[in-house]
């Protein structure tokens, strides 16, 4: 038990580590803003797939290893990650019967509830200006969760993460 | 069987304690100096994760740089060639005014302007985050960066160390909404301060009467006053002056000198103590 445990945990770690990379990686110039949320998606997916082992607790050091790398005040990125892990979690069961593309539309509400928390908590604590820019990685996203979507769960079923 | 249910406590309870784990660590992070040190332990700790992002473009330059042509090479060569050529007499003319500004310091009886020392770094990633703009350098504490320490590039000034981790550093770019830099005109000397905008290719001078002589083309060079940046390194460049009377001041935009946007090496300075000791003289006069 305590072996399948591990193992399960090593391959849905490989997934986040990939998401943290991408979200980090450098860009030119003309399409980072389109940078869809990596780790977002996939924290989505696999709360999705097994809302025991990935929650709001996993979301939330995420999101903070995130603030680390992307240099932003630290929690800003855990809470608006944990936020939208929150109301995942709470109707997976419904979004799990949605077809890929309700998925798709929904998760974009969700993460242009993201962009706006990440957006409040900044203009809070540094007085940032609002740009509709800032919204375009939730409309990217939304369409990388259609390719995203059926990978992940290939690779679920292929490996047996359970 | 996995259980359908997750067990532990509730998610409502779990989204309240990391809803308050968050606002104490925004509180801790924005309101406190504790978490500069914070900040540098968790820095040096994500460094691999830095360093993987980093590796594509490195195995890509790497490729690149071996496949180059060697045409390519020689072209580059002598274009280096003529840059070199073109710079040592330049640097002639240089070394002789370094020392008539030494010995007309003397007479006014100053302190004696003395270089810098400096380092090349690389720059590992960069934050595409609207909200800030900043990169990650390869140099850390054990090259002995430091916190504030400032950033060049060929062109002029990049920004500022704002915490450094054991192997990686992250420098606060000029362009940043939450950064400025204290400048003089080089044409007048007249100071202000130049604040970021968010924008990698505008920057703003703040509180600027309406009468007050700067013109489009006017070169920006650092003041040396905030005690971050030493004197007379190329900041930006005015390239829109608006006098709208219903404000109280003038609405100046620079561009920034550095390529800010196309960061590749960038260039630390280790300011001398005796720098600091001009700037003092500047102020107290």
């Amino acid at each position: 038990m305590t072996k399948l445990f591990r193992s399960s945990w090593w391959f849905i770690g490989i997934t986040i580590l990939i998401a943290l990379i991408l979200s980090i990686m450098p860009l030119p110039l003309e399409i980072k803003a389109f940078r869809p949320n990596w780790l977002a998606l996939v924290l989505i997916y696999w709360t999705l797939a097994l809302p025991h082992k990935v929650n709001i607790g996993t979301a939330w050091l995420l999101g903070f290893i995130l603030d680390i790398l992307l240099g932003t005040v630290l929690g800003v990125h855990a809470l608006a990650m944990a936020l939208v892990i929150y109301v995942t979690a709470s109707n997976f069961q419904k979004l799990r019967n949605f077809s890929i593309w309700q998925q798709s539309a929904i998760l974009f509400v969700f993460l242009v509830l993201y962009h706006f928390v990440i957006f409040w908590a900044n203009k809070f604590l540094i007085q940032v200006s609002f740009s509709i820019e800032y919204l375009y990685p939730a409309l990217t996203s939304s369409i990388f969760w259609l390719w995203l979507f059926p990978v992940l769960r290939g690779y679920r079923r292929r490996f047996r993460i359970r | 069987m996995n259980p359908i249910f997750g067990s532990g406590p509730a998610l409502s309870l779990r989204f309240a304690i990391v809803f308050v784990l968050s606002l104490v660590a925004m509180t801790v992070d924005v309101y406190t100096e504790s978490s500069r040190q914070i900040r540098s332990t968790l820095t040096s700790i994500v460094a691999p994760i830095q360093y993987l992002a980093d590796l594509p473009q490195e195995v890509f330059e790497a490729t690149a740089k071996y496949g180059a042509s060697k045409q390519r090479l020689l072209d580059e060569n002598e274009r280096l060639q003529k840059v070199q050529l073109e710079q040592s007499e330049k640097l002639q003319k240089y070394n002789m005014l370094v020392a008539e500004n030494a010995r007309l310091r003397a007479l006014l009886d100053t302190n004696i302007r003395v270089d810098a020392k400096k380092a090349i770094a690389e720059i590992m990633s960069v934050a595409s985050h609207p909200y800030s703009h900043n990169v990650v350098i390869d140099k850390g504490t054990s090259d002995d960066v430091f916190e504030g320490q400032p950033v060049l590039d060929h062109e002029g000034v990049v920004g500022q160390v704002v915490s450094a981790g054991n192997n990686t550093a992250r420098v606060i770019l000029l362009t940043d909404q939450t950064h400025a830099v204290p400048i003089r005109v080089l044409r007048n000397d007249i100071t202000g301060i130049l604040s970021g905008t968010g924008d990698i290719n505008l920057m703003t001078l703040n509180n600027v009467p309406h009468d007050t002589d700067i013109k489009i083309g006017d070169q920006l060079i650092t003041s040396g006053l905030g005690g971050v940046f030493p004197d007379g390194y190329p900041v930006a460049t005015v390239v829109n002056v608006k006098a709208d009377l219903s404000k109280p001041f003038l609405d100046i935009l620079a561009t920034p000198a550095a390529q800010v946007n196309r960061l590749k090496h960038v260039l630390l300075l280790w300011p001398q103590p005796g720098q600091a000791e001009v700037n003092k003289g500047v102020i107290n006069d």
